[in-house]
Formats: structure tokens, sequence, C-alpha cells
């Protein structure tokens, strides 16, 4: 007899839980009231009272070498991994592991190439923020990389005048974004709806009349570290998924 | 439907004072190309982030830039200007009000109150602590004119050109104090993006 294999939806949030961390920085997730969320949210709070009064944003370099302030037992090494793995995926909007493993090689491939060899870590980094669903988000015209991929299979995504139905589409350095007239009024209300923080970065010439994405600059060397919300461990990520 | 037509100015003036002044003309070497049309529009998005803090009356540490004679210009704002000589460190870095107080309270009669948005005029290799300790902290940080490479450093916006010269640092606290003259009428998008905002 064959069955089928019974697959349990999990909802974004309570993967949040085992990771004890809010990945994606919503908002949302901190209002709510239900006892099952209890514990995460005493976590959060817990977290938040460690830092600094005078604290105003944190920001996390990627690029730097972080020494962690704890010593990395090898029994806590397998769960450690998991989790930096877990949530550099959720960070993205859920990836496929073929594509994380692709990305790897590219980014280690160009490393080599280059005659003073580059730290992998900034190719690697690179390919993942100049993915089209990732531009949207960070220029505040969704609100989350599930709702930018939604707008692009939907037809509402132009780059240079041509309709682009793959969220993973690399932008390059001179290429303009723009939207379809249908789609005014949604992007109206996300951002009326979105916060400022973290601001668009540095390479993104955006306007807000116009509806209007520039790629300015190359994203390799810009400093964006306040598009995160936290340490990813890019290390361990590329060493986890290099095999 | 009706389309709406928008007008694009071209201001090419600010462009002819950059090339004039030689601002494009920095020591350190780094990979990014600093053309002027690079520049000026590094030094647009600045100025638009600046503009937007201001016209949602948020508070804003203006750090470098030329002493203004004329208080009339900031009768209203929250703003603050700070001379670079006068910078301690731990200035903002620590909790001991007394310590601010002292500096930050010659103006403004808030004195505790923090800053929503820092912003540096031409950072140079002395300027480093400075630079650090802002960074440390958390606050955004926008730095007009850079002769040193801030890799190490996080900030928002870096306009990466020589304004060091007389003239160019006259023309830069020119384009500041006009957006700061500018009443302070909310657009609607202005308005929202920082109602929701969250320390």
């Amino acid at each position: 007899m064959i069955t089928k294999k019974k697959y349990r939806h999990k909802p974004v949030y309570k993967k949040f839980v085992s990771l004890k961390k809010n990945v994606q920085n919503r908002s949302k997730l901190l209002k709510f009231k239900k006892r099952k969320w209890q514990f995460m949210l005493s976590q959060l709070t817990r977290i938040s009272k460690t830092r600094k009064n005078n604290c105003y944003y944190k920001f996390y370099d990627q690029s730097v070498y972080q020494v962690p302030r704890y010593n990395n037992f090898f029994s806590k090494n397998y769960k450690q991994n998991l989790t930096v793995k877990k949530s550099f995926n959720l960070f993205y909007g859920s990836l496929s592991n073929s594509v994380l493993k692709k990305n790897v090689a590219t980014a280690l491939s160009r490393s080599n190439q280059v005659q003073n060899r580059i730290n992998s870590k900034l190719f690697f980094k690179e390919l993942f923020e100049r993915r089209l669903d990732v531009v949207l988000t960070r220029s505040h015209f969704t609100l989350s990389i599930m709702n930018a991929r939604q707008l692009i299979s939907h037809g509402h995504v132009f780059i240079n005048n041509v309709r682009v139905a793959n969220a993973s589409t690399l932008l390059k350095k001179g290429d303009i974004v723009t939207f379809s007239k249908k789609s005014k009024k949604l992007l109206d209300y996300y951002l009326l709806n979105s916060e400022l923080w973290p601001l668009p970065p540095q390479y993104l010439q955006i306007s807000y009349k116009v509806f209007q994405i520039l790629v300015v600059d190359d994203v390799k060397f810009s400093n964006n570290s306040s598009a995160f919300s936290m340490w990813l461990n890019l290390n361990n990520v590329i060493e986890s998924y290099k095999r | 439907m009706k389309l709406k037509n928008f007008k694009v100015k071209k201001y090419t003036l600010l462009k002819l004072y950059l090339l004039k002044y030689q601002a494009h003309k920095i020591n350190f070497q780094s990979s990014t190309s600093k053309t002027i049309d690079y520049i000026e529009l590094c030094l647009k998005q600045a100025l638009n982030l600046i503009y937007l803090y201001h016209s949602s009356n948020k508070r804003i540490l203006f750090i470098g830039f030329p002493y203004i004679k004329n208080k009339l210009i900031l009768k209203d704002s929250q703003h603050f200007f700070l001379q670079k000589s006068l910078w301690t460190n731990g200035l903002l870095g620590n909790n001991d009000v007394s310590s601010t107080q002292g500096i930050l309270s010659m103006n403004s009669s808030s004195a505790n109150k923090t800053f929503d948005l820092v912003v540096l005029f031409n950072a140079s290799i002395k300027d480093l602590p400075v630079l650090k300790e802002l960074s440390s902290i958390g606050y955004p940080l926008v730095v007009l004119g850079s002769q040193i490479s801030l890799k190490s450093i996080n900030t928002i916006y870096t306009v990466p050109a020589f304004l060091l010269k007389k003239n160019m640092k006259q023309l830069c606290s020119f384009l500041i104090y006009s957006i700061l003259r500018k009443s302070k009428k909310q657009n609607k998008l202005t308005k929202l993006l920082f109602k929701k905002r969250k320390k």
C-alpha cells in the first residue's frame, strides 16, 4: 500500500522558537499573547535588557572576525552549527539547500580566482544581497522577503523595462527596478506600514515618488551592517555547505 | 487612469563646484570609483536623509561644522552643532549625565535627550576615536567627506570626497542650513515612516 507522507505545516514564527531569536526582525511577534509564545518572548526581553541603556541600534558587521564570548564546547558544536544554518536560511526567506550549496561553491571559486585572494565571505554575502527579492525588502517597498517573492511571481516587477518572474535574479551596477501600475496601491500600503530602520543601503538610490530603484555601486565592498539584525556567522555557514 | 508628470530638475552647479575645488582628489586608494558623479550622488543621498530626519522633528547632532553666527536659523529645531575641539571621549557613550551637560547644554535646554542622527564633517585620522565611539554605541552615522577609509566603522552614508578647502566647507554648510531653514511640513510618507520606529 502506498501511503502519502503527511506534511505538517509549521508557521514561520514557530521556527523562531527553537532558534531563540527574532530572525526576521518581525514586530508582530512581540504582540502575541497566547501562553505558547511566553517562553520565547521572555527570552527576547531578557536579551534586550542586557544591552546598554544608551545603546541606540546595533550594527552587525559580517566581514569582521568575531571572537566568541564563551568557550565553544565540542559537545555543543553540532547544535550550534545547525542553529547557524537554520537562522541564515530563515533570514533570507527559507532558501533550498541546493541554492545555498551552489552559492557557496561559486563564492569559493571566485575568491580563488582573484590574485590577492579576497575573503570568500564577501563574495558569499554579495550573492545574496544582490538578489531581487532582497533588494526590494532593503528598499522598504515590501515588508518581508516572502512578500517580495509574491510581488515578483505575479509579474509586477521590471528590470530595465523587462518583466522578471524569477526572484533569484542578480542585479548589477546600473540596473533600474520599476513596478507595474497595478501594484501602486499595494506598494503604498507596504511603504506606509514599514519601519524606516534599517535605513536603505548606500548602493541603492531610491525614489519613493516614482517607485524606482537604481543600483549605483558595487555591493561587495559596501558597508551595510545596519541591515542585519544578528550575527550570521558566515564562516560556519560556508563550511557546513561546502560538501 | 490619469498619469502624473514629474519634473526632473537638473542642478549642474553643485557638480561645477565639486570640480572647481577638486573634491575628488583623495589620498587613500580604494576599490570604489570616486568620480564626481558618484560624489554628487552620495552627497544628495546624505542630504536627503538629513532632510527626512529634520522634517519629521528628529534631533540631529552636527559635529565639525563651522559655527553659525545667525542663531535665527535654529530657532525652532532641536539640532545641536558641536565643534571638534570640544569633543571628549565618552561624551555620548557614557551614561554619566554631568559630563555631557557641560558641553551639550550650552544652547539647548534639553541636554539629556539622545540624538537620532549624527552628521560628521570631514573625517580625518584625528577623528578616529569619535568615529569608533559613535559606531560602538550604534548611532546612525553620516560622514560628509572622508580622507580615511572607513571600512571598520559602521556608517550609513559616507561621502568619499576632499572637502577641507575653505570654500568647500562654506558650500556644504550652506547646503545644510538651506535644508534646516525649510519649514517642517511633513509629507505623508515621512509622517508614517517615522511613526512606528522603535528604540
